[in-house]
């Protein structure tokens, strides 16, 4: 049993965790990685963001293949070799981008404990090293970056043919039948992914729309596209049993009607949601008390209330985003190497990578009308953009939430291919401060889809060159 | 008489369009070609001019609809004259109402209505609990110290049953609760020193919520930890920042997470600038359009900051003083902290001293007469339960004689170069406590009688010994009487009370001969000091002032012999 000592400890090692330890390292503290994985990544970068977009690409690619031929451009089906397929999502992208961060923490000169860690007094974990070893790591600092996990729905079956994210980015086969249960970000990403590579996709939500949080307007559009790309999209639809049998699962539910009907999957993919793991890391044996929903609170500079032990990411609260948890842990690692900071962004972007993409960043419409605030909506459509009907995607949407009385830029909405590209600007413009006169002064390249939010911004004024909606006096 | 308004045609080759906005409700008044709708083709987008004027009836679009020519916007009405027998109209209306209908019942609820209807009666359960928070402590009071905690864990209380008894610069209160309930915590102690909505303490139990707690602070954190657990059940993307995502994380130490309802217009650089030199980026006035904060901005703050001791909060600190000797080398001392009071005092009389030219001048009244005058009124103060007091009568001699010199109930205005007069005659009097100086203000003195007035002072003083004085009774004053002669001073020189411009002293009245024209005659004499701001008063104004008191208390029909001014 060896004990060892440092001054900043970080108990995780997703996008939250490392993007901590660096800067801290950066800062010139002595800084210890603890993390399961042989590399840091997490969720993100394993069996999240990361693997998702290299299915989510190579999905783009047969379906713009496909709709080429409306240009007299024809490819023939394509072979779909899943092996190779899975191998390179695999080896050539997490693998390759998880043994690069790892070799940064080494350049970093941070010590990565490879193990799983518990709290076990306000400045020692318990670890259980890779190899079995039990040991003790005493630490100054403390930050708590354990993420969170996908909530399983305990009356459904434990069974191969149910599956959470994890399980589906694993790309085990193409199912032939699929339920997707859950219409939110996650879910429609898989369903986008695994309608390209052949699967009939069925979407389930229990709500009355898609991504319940993004303006309706931004939805509209990506959910006329998925009903052509998706068996089914059942709203206001429980489900409520489900049975294995030999050749598929029996799954019934209660429609918007209240009546009862029943179909079988292949596979069912269940994407209700996250947890934060709070439980099991040990805060009980420092008298840290997680709220309802199990989010541990921190204060603006992340930390507990211990104030030399901090916590960041998805287990603080919502929303559960790796970038939110990355400028986290970079706020906690600079609180502690004594700066004077907070956790003060005035946006965090979320970005659904569907086809088409949505992106938003602020306020939105929904959010306004819940608070009863005055705002002017300014939209372009895509459909007036040559870029947009160049790549034939005419049916985006970029708007501009803005304050009447001062100008400024409250919100940013885009739906459409590259949306989430795209997003960083309006992201830019409202952590400025920007008014909407600067977007629309900014000149912008032609022909990019970029130029959109710039003739949103003169859509608030009247006066885009590519659409005619004079302002209406009042 | 009623018109119907429909699509026109929308242009070669196109068949339908979306309607992307409309622009008008039922019940408007529209003129013609006024902009009804927005419609939206595969490459254009237009807006369809009215072809006529009149109120709108009926809208039979709605946002999202496909349109095609010749489909039915909206249904005018020309004059008051209804034409019931219309059968269109009389469906459309039936779409708008069920529209309507549908609108209400998914459009969100406005929080408060939600609260209003479960306010009344709704005894929390078990597990509800309440949290009671420091309300708002007064005009420019950030703090205060508590000084006795009234309640204990496990009682039950009733609402507005005191909590705790607060003690801030001037005032102390006492907080009462905004709810009943059992205490299950408390989260302060005595000698705390508290702020605005900081937590007293959290009730459980039958806790009934008192209306307005409820809607401000109560429900509303209750509700919307319900809403976000159902929402995290839902399977969601909840990503953009906002006001009320905020306090999903609640916040336990001493920061608050930003709200983000109406961010200043700072970049993250200015906003990272500010927080490193412990400026509120709140507090910076930002010099670009529309108050944009730049990092000049927040750097001249700082050195404003540091020019004007009177901005900084502490002026008796923030003056550059040496550090005091050891004095322990000398013998032996103790230490004791500094009151509330006496920084208070420290703060204000720096204040004073430091802007105000002072300039103190004396005189003296012959009060013979009237200490017998006061003497007969012995019965009539007895009958109204109190004893008539010189400093009484001085009160209702200053009022009348701060009509007759408006320069000293004013106050001077440098910053917009102007003299404030005010056209009130509230004053202060200077009241000895057990805990330092407090000065109580008797509001309108120029219209109370005397016996009202010596009521009034005897209980204000009562309040500021059993250190009850609200800040409202210690707030507004234009001149102050120090009346020191209860404890044997003559003359002496007081400080103005800024931003007053003057303040009568007043000491003991002895019995002096004085020469009556054939013989020396035992008088009382009272010494009279009057300090004064020489920005604004001059030598002889104040020796006029000061000497229409005296003659004021010698002879009161001399202040009758002139009419008042206005």
């Amino acid at each position: 049993m060896s004990t060892k000592k440092t001054q900043v400890t970080v108990l995780g090692g997703g996008p939250g965790g490392y993007a901590a330890a660096f800067l801290a390292a950066d800062l010139g503290l002595d800084v210890t990685l603890v993390e399961k994985r042989e590399n840091p990544g997490g969720v993100c970068l394993y069996e999240g963001c990361i693997p998702s977009k290299a299915l989510l690409h190579a999905a783009e690619l047969i379906r713009e293949a496909r709709h080429a031929s409306a240009w007299g451009l024809t490819f023939a089906e394509p072979e779909i070799d899943l092996d190779k397929l899975r191998e390179w999502k695999d080896k050539g992208v997490v693998k390759k981008l998880t043994g690069g961060v790892g070799q940064l923490a080494k350049a970093r000169k941070i010590t990565y404990l490879r193990g799983s860690g518990t709290i076990k007094d306000k400045n020692t974990l318990a670890i259980t090293t890779h190899e079995g070893k039990a040991e003790t790591h005493t630490f100054e600092h403390l930050v708590i970056a354990t993420g969170s996990h996908p909530i399983h729905l305990p009356f459904l079956p434990q069974s191969e043919r149910v599956m959470d994210s994890t399980d589906a980015l694993e790309l085990k086969d193409i199912p032939k039948r699929l339920l997707v249960l859950g219409g939110g970000y996650i879910g429609l990403e898989m369903a986008t992914a695994y309608s390209a590579f052949g699967s009939e996709v069925t979407v389930v939500e229990m709500l009355d729309s898609l991504l319940a949080a993004a303006d309706d307007d931004l939805v509209k559009p990506l959910a006329k596209r998925l009903e052509g790309q998706l068996a089914k999209i059942m709203l206001k639809t429980k489900v409520t049993g489900a049975e294995e049998n030999a050749d598929g699962i029996k799954v019934s539910f209660e429609g918007p009607d209240g009546k009862a009907f029943e179909d079988s999957f292949d596979k069912i993919l269940v994407s209700v949601g996250r947890r934060p793991n709070s439980k099991g890391i040990g805060l009980e044996a420092i008298g840290l008390d997680t709220d309802k929903q199990g989010f541990l609170p921190v204060n603006a500079q992340l930390q507990t209330q211990i104030p030399h032990i901090y916590a960041i990411g998805d287990l603080v609260g919502q929303p559960m985003l790796a970038h939110k948890a990355s400028h986290e842990g970079r706020t906690a690692a600079e609180h502690i190497a004594g700066h004077k900071v907070a956790f003060e962004p005035y946006a965090i972007p979320a970005v659904v990578f569907t086809d088409p993409e949505i992106a938003w960043a602020g306020l939105t419409e929904k959010e306004a009308q819940e608070q009863g605030r005055k705002v002017e909506v300014a939209r372009f459509p895509w459909a007036a953009s040559g870029r947009a009907i160049t790549l034939d995607r005419t049916e985006g949407l970029t708007k501009m939430i803005v304050d009447p009385e001062t100008r400024r830029i409250l919100g940013v909405g885009i739906v459409g291919k590259g949306a989430g590209e795209l997003i960083a600007e309006g992201t830019l413009a409202l952590e400025m401060g920007a008014v909407v006169d600067d977007v629309k002064l900014t000149i912008h390249a032609h022909p990019t889809l970029a130029e959109t939010t710039m003739e949103s911004a003169e859509v608030f004024f009247g006066q885009a060159t590519h659409v005619y909606r004079p302002k209406r006096s009042k | 008489m009623t018109q119907e308004i429909t699509v026109p045609k929308l242009g070669d080759g196109i068949d339908q369009a979306e309607v992307i906005a409309v622009l008008v409700a039922a019940g408007d008044t529209i003129e013609k070609d006024q902009a009804l709708i927005e419609l939206e083709s595969d490459k254009a987008s237009v807006e369809v001019p009215s072809t006529a004027a009149g109120i709108v009836k009926s809208i039979a679009l709605s946002e999202g609809d496909t349109v095609s020519e010749g489909q039915l916007i909206l249904v005018l009405e020309a004059s008051g004259a209804t034409d019931k027998s219309d059968q269109t109209a009389e469906a459309i209306e039936k779409i708008e109402a069920d529209s309507k209908a549908d609108q209400n019942s998914t459009a969100p609820v406005p929080e408060e209505n939600t609260e209003a209807e479960e306010e009344p009666s709704v005894e929390a359960n078990e597990s509800q609990t309440l949290e009671i928070t420091v309300p708002k402590l007064g005009d420019g009071i950030d703090q205060a110290e508590v000084i006795a905690v009234l309640v204990a864990e496990g009682d039950t209380i009733e609402k507005d049953q005191a909590l705790i008894e607060l003690e801030s610069d001037k005032a102390s209160v006492e907080v009462p609760s905004t709810a009943a309930g059992t205490v299950k915590s408390i989260a302060l102690s005595e000698g705390d020193s508290v702020s605005e909505g900081q937590l007293i303490l959290i009730l459980s139990g039958s806790a009934k919520v008192a209306p307005k707690q409820a809607k401000k602070a109560a429900v509303p954190k209750a509700a919307q930890t319900e809403k976000t657990a159902a929402k995290s059940e839902t399977p969601s993307v909840s990503a953009s920042t906002s006001a009320t995502d905020k306090p999903k994380t609640p916040e336990v130490l001493s920061g608050k997470r930003p709200d983000l309802g109406n961010p200043v217009a700072a970049a993250p650089s200015v906003r990272r600038f500010a927080r490193e030199l412990g400026v509120d980026i709140q507090t910076v006035s930002g010099s670009g359009a529309n108050g944009r904060i730049s990092e000049d901005d927040v750097k001249a703050h700082v050195k404003q900051r540091l020019q004007s001791p009177a901005a900084s909060g502490n002026v008796a600190t923030a003056l550059d003083v040496p550090d005091l000797p050891d004095f322990a080398e000398f013998g032996p001392i103790e230490t004791e902290k500094i009151s509330n009071v006496r920084r208070a005092t420290a703060k204000q009389m720096s204040l004073s001293w430091n802007q105000i030219p002072h300039v103190t001048q004396y005189d003296q009244a012959d009060i013979t007469e009237l200490e017998r005058f006061r003497k007969t009124q012995t019965k009539v103060m007895d009958r109204a339960g109190g004893k008539l007091t010189v400093t009484a009568i001085l009160l209702k001699v200053c009022a009348l004689a701060l009509k007759q010199f408006p320069k000293f109930n004013a106050s001077l205005d440098l910053k917009k170069e102007q003299i404030v007069y005010k056209k009130y005659y509230h004053i202060g009097v200077a009241v000895d406590t057990p805990r330092g100086l407090l000065v109580p203000v008797l509001q309108n003195a120029d219209q109370k009688g005397l016996i009202e007035l010596s009521l009034e002072l005897n209980e204000l003083a009562g309040l500021a010994r059993d250190r009850k004085l609200s800040v409202a009774q210690m707030s507004g004053a234009n001149f102050t009487i120090t009346n020191l002669g209860g404890l044997g001073t003559s003359y002496f020189t007081p400080i103005v009370n800024w931003p007053q411009v003057a303040i009568l002293g007043v000491g003991r009245a002895t019995m002096q001969p004085v020469w009556q024209g054939e013989s020396f005659e035992p008088r009382m004499i009272m010494p009279l000091s009057i300090s004064y701001d020489h920005r604004l008063i001059d030598g002889a104004d104040a020796a006029r002032f000061l000497r229409w008191i005296a003659m004021a208390l010698e002879s009161p029909f001399t202040m009758m012999m002139q009419g008042e001014n206005k």
